[in-house]
């Protein structure tokens, strides 16, 4: 559903992702590892549309996204959450969320997210600004939030960032709700490497910008390689 | 019509609310008031349109923008224009070019008119300004108020410059206007919770997760730049058609920075802010008009103090900026202080 074709992103002559290529399919957990500076959130802002490739093509089924600019991107069904929060800090949350709901058509499931603030418990703070919430509560909001513009192929930059095992042991349950409540395609970044082991169906592996292997959770880990550039190097 | 959610149903409580206060004052007035109140009144009422303008535009999109009073100018000037008979434009437009004073309209074409060219200017000024981000929109708009207003200043032949445009028939009085201020601030509160205000409210807090929820953030701009320079046109309207006489100085910054600090006051993120701010400064700038006359207080005779107007208003921003950067209402609106959110802390 989603394709990643040699896709190239330099800085200032360095690269940061080079040639890479990778398929997501539809309402699978796609887990995209590396060691920090791989190029993973790089990545994300190339199929978000925060950064234009140098060159490559990314494909939403057919159409050719790489080109539009990110809000675009955002109604044609790629949505993300970040790393550092970019939540709308005067707004209630309840508003936070509206504002992707603002940009979907008329036809959208309105339960979904009704189901989702109730599952991720934020019902009762939906009229407080974010700067009230705890800092997982935040996180939750920010995947709401992502998760009411309907996306096709939903990104999770960090999501279980600064979780305690608890905390992350309920987001892995969530997103196994949301995939069977919604069917899109979950990208999930994160650095808790039993989790997106746990979690996702296939693996990307990134270093220094470029594919250093894909495939399942099990192949992956059992890869020299990988085991090499990443997993030896005393990660979580 | 697709049905008002829970934020604008709240809207609709706190612009009647805000409309009663206004009706409040004039019922005041109508019942104890002065004749030379009704003037004070107009005034405050006219400004009350151009501080609710600017809400929309630097409440909901966090810019500082400078450029109203041309745009209500503008308006103020082609309303004047076209409504002028013709006899009398003989007299006071005698060299003016494409046969500018060879016609009059109605009052209500005129005002359409009016809007008509305010809006334009508005969609095409919006063009670049929606692009702009940060100091370069507040620099661009000083840029078109010094224009706009040299224009005034040298076009002679169609604005009279520093001279006043005088014989505009004075069509409106204090009903007119208060009509007028009261669909402003329905108006306002209604664009502030719709899905462009929305979005542009996002923006403001954070562009890149706004764009990354979808949100369009140049044409949201665009929209409420245009919106806002039809209330500066509906001002500078009010303007024209009570006074009879109008000239290039007061669409200047004085009164730019007059309309500014109402706003600051208030609370720039609210439109109950922009009401309160407008009435309190314009209450604070009678007694201290009282107050440069030097008056006997309680048996003391106090000196003149001239120009002790302007200084309050500088008072004003700086104390506000100091003491509370998000002015007396911050975020709220008047329907919070009676009807608190469930589910608020």
């Amino acid at each position: 559903m989603l394709s990643i074709r040699n896709v190239t992103k330099t800085f200032g002559g360095v690269a940061a992702v080079a040639d890479m290529s990778f398929e997501v399919a539809a309402s699978e957990i796609h887990g995209l590892i590396g060691p920090n500076g791989a190029g993973k959130t790089t990545m994300i802002n190339l199929i978000s549309g925060f950064l234009t490739p140098n060159s490559g093509r990314i494909l939403l089924d057919d159409t050719e996204i790489h080109r539009m600019p990110p809000e675009q991107r955002a109604r044609a069904g790629i949505a993300r959450t970040f790393q550092n929060l970019r939540l709308f800090r005067n707004l209630s949350v309840r508003r936070n969320i509206e504002v992707a709901e603002s940009n979907v058509g008329a036809g959208a499931d309105r339960s979904l997210v009704e189901e989702a603030i109730d599952r991720f418990g934020l019902r009762g703070v939906m009229e407080q600004t974010p700067d009230s919430l705890s800092y997982g509560h935040m996180r939750r909001l920010e995947i709401i939030r992502a998760l009411a513009l309907r996306p096709r192929v939903l990104m999770l930059d960090e999501p279980a960032a600064g979780m305690n095992a608890e905390e992350t042991e309920e987001l892995f349950e969530n997103l196994e709700w949301l995939r069977a409540r919604h069917a899109c395609a979950i990208i999930l970044i994160d650095h808790d490497l039993k989790f997106v082991l746990q979690a996702s169906d296939t693996i990307t592996v990134m270093n220094m910008g470029s594919l250093l292997a894909s495939g399942l959770p099990r192949d992956v880990t059992a890869n020299k390689e990988v085991v090499r550039a990443y997993l030896g190097t005393g990660q979580n | 019509m697709t049905r008002l959610n829970a934020s604008q149903r709240r809207g609709l409580i706190g612009a009647l609310l805000l409309s009663l206060l206004i009706l409040l004052i004039v019922g005041l007035y109508a019942l104890w008031g002065e004749s030379w109140q009704a003037r004070v009144l107009y005034a405050a009422f006219v400004n009350l349109i151009v501080v609710i303008g600017l809400q929309t535009f630097m409440g909901n999109a966090n810019f500082a923008v400078f450029s109203h009073a041309a745009f209500m100018g503008i308006a103020a000037y082609a309303a004047a224009i076209c409504v002028t008979p013709v006899a009398m434009k003989a007299v006071s437009l005698p060299d003016a070019p494409w046969g500018l004073n060879a016609f009059e309209m109605s009052p209500l074409a005129s005002a359409l008119v009016a809007l008509g060219i305010t809006g334009t200017l508005g969609l095409l000024t919006g063009l670049f300004m929606s692009r702009l981000t940060g100091v370069g929109v507040t620099i661009v708009s000083i840029a078109i108020l010094v224009i706009v207003h040299s224009i005034f200043l040298h076009r002679t032949d169609i604005f009279k410059g520093n001279q006043a445009l005088f014989g505009i028939p004075r069509i409106f009085g204090l009903t007119h206007v208060t009509v007028l201020a009261i669909v402003a601030i329905f108006a306002a509160r209604l664009f502030r919770e719709s899905a462009v205000g929305l979005r542009l409210r996002a923006a403001a807090d954070d562009e890149i997760g706004a764009r990354a929820m979808g949100v369009d953030v140049h044409r949201a701009r665009l929209v409420a730049w245009v919106v806002s320079t039809l209330f500066f046109a509906a001002a500078g309207i009010a303007y024209a058609f009570f006074l009879g006489t109008i000239s290039a100085r007061p669409f200047y910054f004085n009164f730019v920075f007059l309309t500014v600090a109402m706003l600051i006051l208030g609370g720039l993120r609210s439109v109950s802010g922009a009401v309160f701010g407008t009435l309190l400064i314009t209450i604070g700038l009678e007694l201290v008009r009282w107050l440069e006359t030097g008056p006997t207080l309680a048996g003391v005779k106090l000196p003149q103090m001239l120009g002790l107007s302007g200084l309050l208003l500088g008072v004003v921003i700086v104390a506000v900026m100091a003491f509370r950067p998000h002015g007396l209402m911050g975020n709220r609106e008047i329907e919070d202080l009676v009807l608190p959110r469930k589910g608020t802390s």
